[in-house]
């Protein structure tokens, strides 16, 4: 996938002023919201050995945890696929849509969804495909791939935006957040009731249950799980928690670690399709289990934790290099420090051998971590291996040293910034920088920090008043009133 | 894959036996945590303020009038073209059918389901309410649509003080317990920052979340 190691892509990403704002903005603030919140909920070392034990006991017992879930899952009236890899995963996904005579799929963020390239497997079938969080929207339009995991669209202005939709369609916009996305509610709710298939990612399956469960911000995911007729869960064979009471610790801990809020805006929970007399919901529910690769990790003393990761995010936002070259430069699904040990493990060989490079090995990922994943040894033991096997030529090695030196000191790193003499440091080994980027969609179900609007909902209502009427409903008369009660929103 | 064969690479990885059985282990919330109890009128006075953290707002209603004093007064400023409502008797308690009268009402159970993408309102009750995160949780059932809540611009949930628990533990299915098709749990409007990193709330689900509780017993 990626024809150029992470020193060319990084430096790409160097090169790239807006980009590395962005993303030192947006880490420094999920990192600030983090720290806050887990200060003023206590106890977080407490609650951190509880998710870390949680994750061991669950793994150590995967076996028995995936059957249980999957038998609970059917006898819940859904279905179960096991995918020994990607390519299963995807042909498990494409035969339900063509069974379906699907034509069109809307989907919500997941990166299990990435890792087996299923958008170009079901387009290749002739199904479209529609990302329906708003920022994958935006750069689906654009024909792009992601520029931040947090904020997929983060290099778009709303000037771009608003061209972008109104070449989708929209008529009269503004470059108003509001009108942005108000057009963008309007058009994916038609999407949503037209569509024949929702395919969400799984944050968490219950195994005492059978239940499927998603953390997410936005809402799209509940239209895309409850609208269409059919719901497809990709998910890891990994993301599996024994009860609902477990569920109570990660409530806290994902969110929490994630973007800093206290709690997510929807965690919703489905236990199969709707039942009898139920009138909305999937009327059919499949969940398709992933392996690829991880099995391998299991009885692995070095890396077997990696699988009790939740994909939060937080070990990326306190990664000094993660900080200074964003996700792009990692080539791969999985960004960051966890994505520098998981990609070489799951793609094993030549590849991906210099992720683990990508790294100042000062353990911060660790301490952020909120199932205490010891990712800082995992990284100096995959270079052993990697060397051992001599995956890691000579000259590379070098390189990666001093790779890794331009990024142990961020003064030193700066400095060399300023002075531009990046580039003679990260010497491009073939030349050319090779722009091309694996895909980067969809990081994590918990979306981006909300910076609660400092605004009222008494002074939001003009807007929602406006995108309802451009939506063709009928201005009743009494719209114009604002609603005499406002609605307190935090500072926080 | 065929399952047996993927189950039993992982039990061959784990080196464990089929039928091996499951270690014990600390199951949920930390004993510091699960041990805490609030008294009801913190539980109420919680729940308020941080549902207001989550970019709601709650009051918290004396008796049934003052109920129907809000509600009219929310449905006055909000003017909705059409209003979605639970089905059936679960709403029977709160005694709105009088106050909806003047409103075009489409009830869960009655008016086709699809019609429901057409409310500006919803009003539902709710499941439980989680003092600790601000949270309410919906269960759905017959009566009890998923699209009520979810569809419309505004939602706006009734319930008993005595629905309000401290924590989610509280709230979430015991083992053994028959655990609804979909269990949701809502803490403040839909929100996102994909533009420029500026908030906007109601992009997919609804901009704005009301509670109104309920105190003492219902009439
Ligand atoms: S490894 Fe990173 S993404 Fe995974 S749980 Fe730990 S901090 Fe979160």
């Amino acid at each position: 996938m990626s024809q150029t190691g992470i020193r060319e892509r990084a430096k790409s990403a160097l090169q790239d002023p807006l980009l590395q704002q962005a993303v030192q903005f947006t880490t420094d603030r999920l990192r600030t919201r983090k720290a806050n919140v887990t200060e003023t909920f206590g106890r977080w070392q407490a609650w951190r050995d509880r998710g870390r034990d949680i994750r061991a006991h669950t793994i150590a017992h995967l076996d028995f945890y995936l059957q249980q879930f999957a038998d609970n899952v059917r006898a819940a009236g859904g279905h179960v696929h096991f995918a020994a890899d990607a390519e299963e995963a995807a042909q498990a996904i494409v035969d339900i849509a063509k069974k379906r005579r699907a034509k069109l799929v809307v989907k919500s963020k997941s990166m299990v969804s990435e890792e087996i390239h299923l958008n170009r497997h079901l387009e290749d079938e002739g199904v479209q495909v529609v990302e329906t969080d708003l920022g994958e929207y935006i750069i689906q339009l654009a024909g792009e791939t992601p520029s931040h995991i947090i904020i997929p669209s983060i290099h778009k202005t709303r000037e771009q935006i608003r061209e972008l939709f109104t070449k989708a369609g929209g008529e009269n916009l503004t470059t108003d957040t509001k009108a942005l996305t108000g057009f963008a509610r309007r058009t994916l709710r038609t999407l949503f009731q037209s569509a024949d298939i929702g395919v969400t990612g799984c944050n968490f399956g219950i195994a005492e249950s059978g239940t499927v469960v998603l953390f997410t911000n936005e809402g799209n995911a509940d239209m895309v799980a409850n609208l269409p007729r059919t719901h497809v869960v990709i998910m890891g064979m990994e993301r599996i928690l024994p009860s609902f009471a477990d569920l109570e610790v990660f409530s806290h801990l994902l969110p929490k670690s994630a973007t800093g809020q206290n709690v997510i805006t929807y965690m919703s929970c489905f236990t199969g399709p709707r039942r009898d007399g139920e009138a909305d919901g999937a009327r059919e529910l499949h969940v398709v289990i992933l392996d690829n690769g991880r099995s391998r990790q299991l009885g692995d003393a070095d890396f077997q934790d990696i699988l009790h990761c939740i994909r939060c995010g937080a070990c990326l936002n306190v990664c000094p290099v993660y900080r200074q070259i964003g996700g792009h430069a990692y080539g791969s699904v999985y960004p960051g420090p966890v994505g520098a040990v998981l990609t070489p493990l799951l793609n094993p060989g030549p590849e991906y051998a210099d992720l683990p490079y990508a790294s100042s090995l000062c353990g911060a990922c660790f301490e952020a971590c909120p199932v205490q994943i010891p990712l800082h040894d995992m990284l100096v033991k995959l270079r052993r291996r990697h060397v051992a096997q001599g995956l890691a030529k000579r000259g590379e090695r070098a390189a990666f040293r001093g790779f890794r030196l331009v990024f142990a000191r961020a003064g030193r790193y700066r400095a060399i910034i300023r002075s531009g003499r990046l580039g003679q440091v990260l010497v491009a080994r073939h030349g050319g920088i090779d722009a091309r980027i694996g895909p980067l969609r969809g990081w994590t179900q918990t979306r981006r920090a909300p910076v609660l609007a400092k605004r009222s909902f008494r002074e939001s209502w003009p807007g929602l008043r406006q995108e309802l009427r451009q939506g063709n409903r009928p201005p009743a008369a009494g719209t114009e009133g604002a609603p005499a009660h406002e609605t307190a929103v935090n500072k926080e | 894959m065929e399952e047996q064969a993927f189950l039993a690479r992982i039990r061959e990885r784990l080196g464990r036996q089929d039928g091996a059985p499951v270690a014990p282990y600390r199951r949920g919330a930390p004993e510091f945590w699960t041990g805490r109890s609030l008294s009801s009128a913190d539980r109420v006075s919680t729940f308020v303020e941080r549902f207001a953290q989550q970019g709601g707002q709650a009051w918290v209603c004396p008796d049934l009038t003052d109920l129907h004093n809000r509600l009219e007064g929310l449905l006055r400023d909000l003017a909705p073209p059409a209003i979605g409502v639970w089905g059936g008797d679960t709403l029977k308690e709160f005694q709105i059918d009088g106050l909806l009268a003047r409103f075009t009402v489409l009830r869960w159970g009655e008016a086709p389901a699809k019609s429901f993408a057409d409310t500006h309102v919803g009003i539902t009750g709710c499941a439980a309410a989680i003092a600790d995160t601000g949270t309410l949780m919906m269960a759905a059932d017959a009566w009890r649509g998923r699209s009520v809540h979810l569809l419309p611009t505004v939602h706006i949930a009734l319930l008993h003080a005595r629905q309000i628990k401290t924590r989610l533990g509280e709230a979430l299915p015991k083992p053994g317990e028959r655990v609804p098709s979909s269990l949701h749990f809502v803490s403040g409007p839909s929100r996102s920052s994909d533009i420029e990193n500026d908030l906007s709330i109601g992009v997919h689900g609804p901009a704005a979340v009301y509670a109104l509780v309920l105190a003492g017993r219902a009439t």
